[in-house]
């Protein structure tokens, strides 16, 4: 079980007792605890072109919902 | 010499283990036990579910309501190539989402949110959360037009919805939800039987296999009618929804096939029941009886009318079938998303106590949901024909950062993409973004009146 003093602890709500631990422990992957999935995964490095063309897909996204609302709200009167 | 998997650490180093992992452990005891023992059929069947509730859950009111009225109107023809063409679509755009959750052990959003930003997670679920009102709120319409068929008020719709999520929350363990959903999900069975019961003789199938209905329609129309149709099999919450399920279900690598065939039957099956509600609505078309004033009990008792009781009443069940289990995983899927973004628990194996944002976004949203229909004089029938064309319009931005996550060697490994996968997913993405913006387009241009109807 976790080190008293460890900082992680106290995000970890509703903590089993230490017996039943080794045996359980057995039928997950290690990165499969939430212990582990309370650590981000590191930011992905995006070049230049891959930032400028999700914004364009969000921008046309945007653009493109703003009509659909747009006409839904003009087809109802 | 034992291997280091079956080599428990010392005590004093195990990491502490909490409600949700001890719930997941006692899960995939299970799993290790049933493939240790060869048992091929009961390894199958502790993995099925997050595949088949997204591809079921999608058959859901307003896309039953959209393929029978698609039957009803223009017959057969375009559909019944259309529709397992689309199911193929979803399924590799959901083998995807699985894979990523049970290579990752992570949901979408919390991918998506650490991975590429705030910025860009919380777009996503922003995406999400509008679609998922908008389709919820056309859940609760379904519920209510086929409650209507057996003289039942809106009431009732809103209260059998809101108890199933309630109902189906209280068992505290992904599998008990799980397991009740896809109890509830095999009723979208009810529409092939509404198929069956329809009785399509051959003459009339052939006939209206043609194209000649559509010819009468305008591009507009076309154009709404595809997108609503894509909308109605691959949508942003089964994105969220399988993903986030197949990560809270503790599937691993070594599920992925099983992950697979999970998605696949689900996808069969849900286009076998499509075609059946696109079936029983053609009966409509031979009739020419049309669908006028099925914001009632219209449909049901149209098809009762010309079709006979039985068919009304199968049909009008499907519908809220169709909608209690869409309000369920729809529901979750917003709690996953709500859960992840903001960086708290997010596991049907958490109790209420350990994780209040994931439980209460669960049954935030579908109480919402569930007021707007009680509003005297909303647009109802407009919400639930237009939700799945949003759907369509907002999920080329989920896909882009589907084909990402699945791409990423960082994350994924051995198990990222292979080129046929891509060149598909993109193809898919392509299509979705040119059929959304072509139909937005051409809508918006009538509205202002610079494009004739």
């Amino acid at each position: 079980m976790l080190i008293d003093d460890d900082p992680r602890a106290v995000s970890v709500p509703g903590a089993q007792p230490p017996a039943a631990e080794p045996e359980l422990i057995m039928n997950l992957e290690p990165d499969q605890l939430v212990l582990e999935t309370l650590h981000p995964v590191p930011r992905a490095r995006l070049s230049r072109g891959a930032v400028l063309g999700l914004w364009a897909l969000r921008v046309f996204s945007i653009v493109l919902s703003a009509m659909v609302i747009y006409a839904f709200i003009a087809s109802l009167h | 010499m034992s291997t280091p998997e079956l080599t428990a650490p010392p005590l004093s180093l195990t990491p502490r283990l909490t409600d949700e992992d001890a719930a997941r452990s006692r899960d995939r005891g299970r799993v290790h036990q049933a493939r240790s023992d060869r048992r091929r059929w009961r390894l199958l069947w502790l993995l099925v579910g997050p595949g088949l509730l997204a591809m079921l859950g999608e058959n859901d009111g307003p896309s039953m309501i959209a393929y029978a009225s698609d039957g009803a109107e223009y017959g057969l023809g375009l559909f019944i190539p259309l529709i397992p063409l689309l199911f193929m679509m979803a399924y590799v755009v959901q083998e995807m989402c699985m894979r990523v959750g049970a290579v990752t052990h992570r949901g979408y959003g919390e991918l998506v949110l650490q991975r590429y930003g705030k910025v860009w997670g919380w777009f996503g679920a922003g995406d999400l959360c509008l679609t998922n009102l908008i389709t919820l709120v056309a859940e609760f319409v379904a519920i209510r037009v086929g409650l209507a068929y057996f003289h039942l008020g809106p009431g009732i719709a809103v209260a059998l919805g809101l108890a199933l999520v309630l109902f189906t929350l209280s068992g505290g363990r992904y599998w008990r939800w799980e397991r009740t959903v896809l109890g509830l999900a095999i009723f979208n069975g009810l529409f092939l039987a509404a198929a069956i019961l329809a009785g399509p003789h051959l003459p009339s199938v052939s006939s209206s296999l043609s194209f000649g209905a559509l010819g009468h329609s305008s591009t507009n129309t076309l154009l709404l009618l595809i997108a609503s149709t894509i909308g109605a099999t691959v949508t942003p919450w089964m994105i969220f929804f399988q993903q986030s399920a197949s990560a809270d279900k503790g599937m691993t690598p070594a599920d992925v096939s099983h992950g697979r065939y999970d998605t696949a039957l689900g996808a069969v099956l849900a286009a076998i029941f499509g075609i059946g509600a696109l079936v029983a609505g053609a009966v409509l078309l031979h009739h020419g009886a049309g669908i006028q004033g099925f914001a009632g009990a219209g449909f049901p008792a149209a098809l009762s009318k010309v079709a006979g009781g039985p068919l009304g009443t199968v049909f009008a069940l499907g519908l809220i079938e169709a909608g209690a289990v869409a309000i369920l995983t729809i529901s979750a899927s917003t709690a996953y998303a709500a859960g992840e973004c903001i960086g708290v628990s997010h596991s049907f194996n958490t109790s209420p106590r350990n994780a209040a944002v994931f439980h209460a976004a669960n049954v935030g949203v579908a109480l919402i949901a569930a007021a707007v229909i009680l509003i005297p004089g909303a647009p109802l029938l407009s919400i639930a024909l237009n939700a799945n064309v949003l759907a369509t319009v907002l999920l080329p931005v989920s896909l882009v950062f589907v084909l990402a996550l699945a791409n990423d060697r960082e994350l994924m490994g051995a198990w990222v993409n292979r080129r046929s996968t891509n060149a598909v997913g993109i193809a898919v993405a392509v299509f979705v973004g040119l059929c959304g913006a072509a139909y937005g387009i051409d809508s918006f241009l009538q509205s202002v009146h610079l494009l004739g109807a």
